[in-house]
């Protein structure tokens, strides 16, 4: 049925879109977390930078040996009071050859000295204190430290707050990334559904097409079975009426060679005219439901 | 049969193969049946092949129809009876029913003119009906059928069954006088209605059977069976 529908240009149409619709959310929900994430896969060098809505770049580099997570404000005017760094360490994929085993320290940095924050195995979040005086010279600076591995490797982080609007200092980023997901997730499962719903009217249709189709072809092959029977039938009945005239024939010859007698032929003539008549009558209507059977 | 039997051709196609080749000379052939079953036709027939085949003399008498309506009839078969006449081969003889005490005397008298080897009588069952009784019919037949032998011809009279009767004469008087019966009949419910049957013919092994036949545009044609 879906292959059939491109009998309907519509149906295609709404068709290729409602399959799209999952694709397009599924793309946009990729785009809307990368503009808030870093996808960090690095190594010895590893410098990726996001651009922030509000212009904050991010920029990673390994120091000592570790990966030292650092962020400026270009402007040098960041009103902000709190941001919120959350930073998903690389999952370890293969136990018996990692490195990085162990404890991990995030570490970040107020303009003079470090300050350790948390720990955590896979992922870790803090909150950093920003000041107007620390000034843009020093940025503000981030470290994951593990004591084990010389160089450890972030799949993931997210750097979120308002550094233009303190009047939104309440929405943190990671609300808006909770509220950009959660849309996009609605928008996802409604085109879920509604893909859904189409798919399930369409295999309907597709049901009661080819059940309408199953009717047709039954009727279509009791009118072809009727035919070949009737072709039978009208052959059956005309050998019957060619051995009736065939005997007619010889009753006739005996009858001249005086084999039978008058009576005996005269009533035998007189059976032999009523079968021809009955079967005459028997093809002629054969042939008339054969004839409609045609023009239908 | 011996050799000195003498035959000439019926003029009926298919009909001499059942009699041993025709007619026997000097015998008077009866050719009966009902209405409508061809006897005139057959004569007519039987009168064509003599005169205008055989160029033998013909005398056809008739007691049922007039001269010009056997020439109007026969003329359908392509028979030309008026020039056959001319040629002093056919002589047609109306004698009406009543005269029927003169018809041997009228024959007799045609017969000082002319050589005739054929003899039509169509019918005799006419003048049958102008006789009173029984007795004064078989008299008739008697005298008219010696006559005939007398003269040598080969005689064919027709003599008309009626129609619920299974005889072959109305009075069941000629059929023992003459030397040939031929029976034509109609049989309905054949494909060929009409057929004929040689119920009798002295000096002559004929067929048994039955010989359908068809009336075509040249006379009466037998059908093989
Ligand atoms: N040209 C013809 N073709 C076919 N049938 C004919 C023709 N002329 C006459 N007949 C048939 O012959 C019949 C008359 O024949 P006819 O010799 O007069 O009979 P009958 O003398 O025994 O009464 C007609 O009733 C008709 O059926
Ligand atoms: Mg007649």
């Amino acid at each position: 049925m879906v292959f059939r529908s491109y009998r309907n240009p519509h149906l295609s149409i709404l068709i290729c879109c409602i399959l799209l619709m999952p694709v397009a959310g599924a793309l946009s929900e990729q785009l809307a977390l990368r503009q808030v994430n870093g996808d960090v896969q690095c190594g010895n060098t590893c410098i990726t930078s996001l651009k922030h809505q509000d212009n904050v770049t991010v920029a990673i580099t390994p120091t000592d040996g570790r990966l030292t997570i650092q962020w400026e404000d270009p402007v040098g005017n960041v009103i902000v009071n709190t941001l919120q760094l959350h930073i998903v360490l690389s999952p370890c994929k293969r136990p018996a050859v990692c490195t990085q085993t162990g404890s991990y320290r995030i570490q970040t940095w107020d303009g003079s000295q470090w300050h350790t924050v948390t720990t955590s195995a896979q992922s870790m979040t803090t909150n950093i204190t920003v000041t107007d005086d620390l000034g843009l010279d020093n940025g503000y600076k981030a470290r994951v430290i593990n004591e084990n591995a010389p160089v450890v490797t972030i799949d993931k982080f997210a750097l979120s707050g308002d550094f233009r609007r303190p009047t939104k200092d309440t929405e943190t980023f990671w609300d808006v990334y909770e509220n950009n997901r959660v849309f996009i997730h609605r928008i996802g499962i409604g085109m879920g559904a509604l893909f859904g719903i189409t798919l399930a009217i369409i295999l309907l249709r597709k049901i009661r097409l080819s059940r309408s189709q199953d009717t047709g072809n039954t009727q279509l092959s009791n009118t072809l079975q009727r035919h070949a029977q009737l072709k039978d039938e009208i052959e059956s009945v005309r050998r019957e009426l060619n051995s009736v005239e065939k005997a007619r024939q010889d009753l006739q010859k005996q009858y001249y060679r005086r084999e039978v007698d008058e009576n005996t032929f005269k009533d035998m003539m007189q059976k032999y005219e009523q079968d021809r008549k009955k079967l005459q009558h028997q093809l002629e209507e054969l042939r008339e439901e054969m004839r409609s059977m045609v023009v239908e | 049969m011996t050799d000195s039997i003498q035959r000439i051709p019926s003029g009926i196609p298919g009909l001499d193969d059942l009699i041993s080749g025709g007619f026997v000379n000097g015998t008077i052939n009866m050719v009966t049946g009902k209405t409508g079953t061809a006897k005139s036709t057959f004569c007519a027939q039987f009168i064509n092949e003599g005169a205008a085949q055989q160029q033998e003399g013909t005398l056809y008498i008739t007691s049922e129809e007039t001269r010009l309506s056997i020439l109007r009839q026969v003329n359908q078969f392509g028979w030309d009876f008026a020039s056959l006449e001319q040629q002093e081969l056919l002589q047609i003889l109306e004698v009406p029913p009543f005269e029927v005490k003169s018809v041997i005397g009228k024959i007799s008298e045609a017969l000082e003119s002319m050589q005739v080897n054929r003899l039509v009588i169509d019918s005799v069952s006419m003048f049958e009906v102008s006789l009173e009784d029984r007795h004064s019919i078989r008299k008739f037949l008697f005298t008219l059928f010696q006559r005939l032998r007398e003269l040598g011809v080969v005689a064919l009279i027709t003599s008309e069954i009626p129609e619920r009767s299974e005889g072959l004469s109305p009075y069941g008087a000629e059929e023992f006088m003459v030397d040939a019966i031929i029976k034509l009949q109609y049989q309905e419910l054949a494909d060929i209605q009409r057929n004929l049957v040689v119920r009798k013919m002295r000096m002559t092994d004929h067929s048994p059977n039955i010989h359908p036949f068809e009336i075509g545009s040249t006379g009466i044609q037998l059908k093989q069976i």
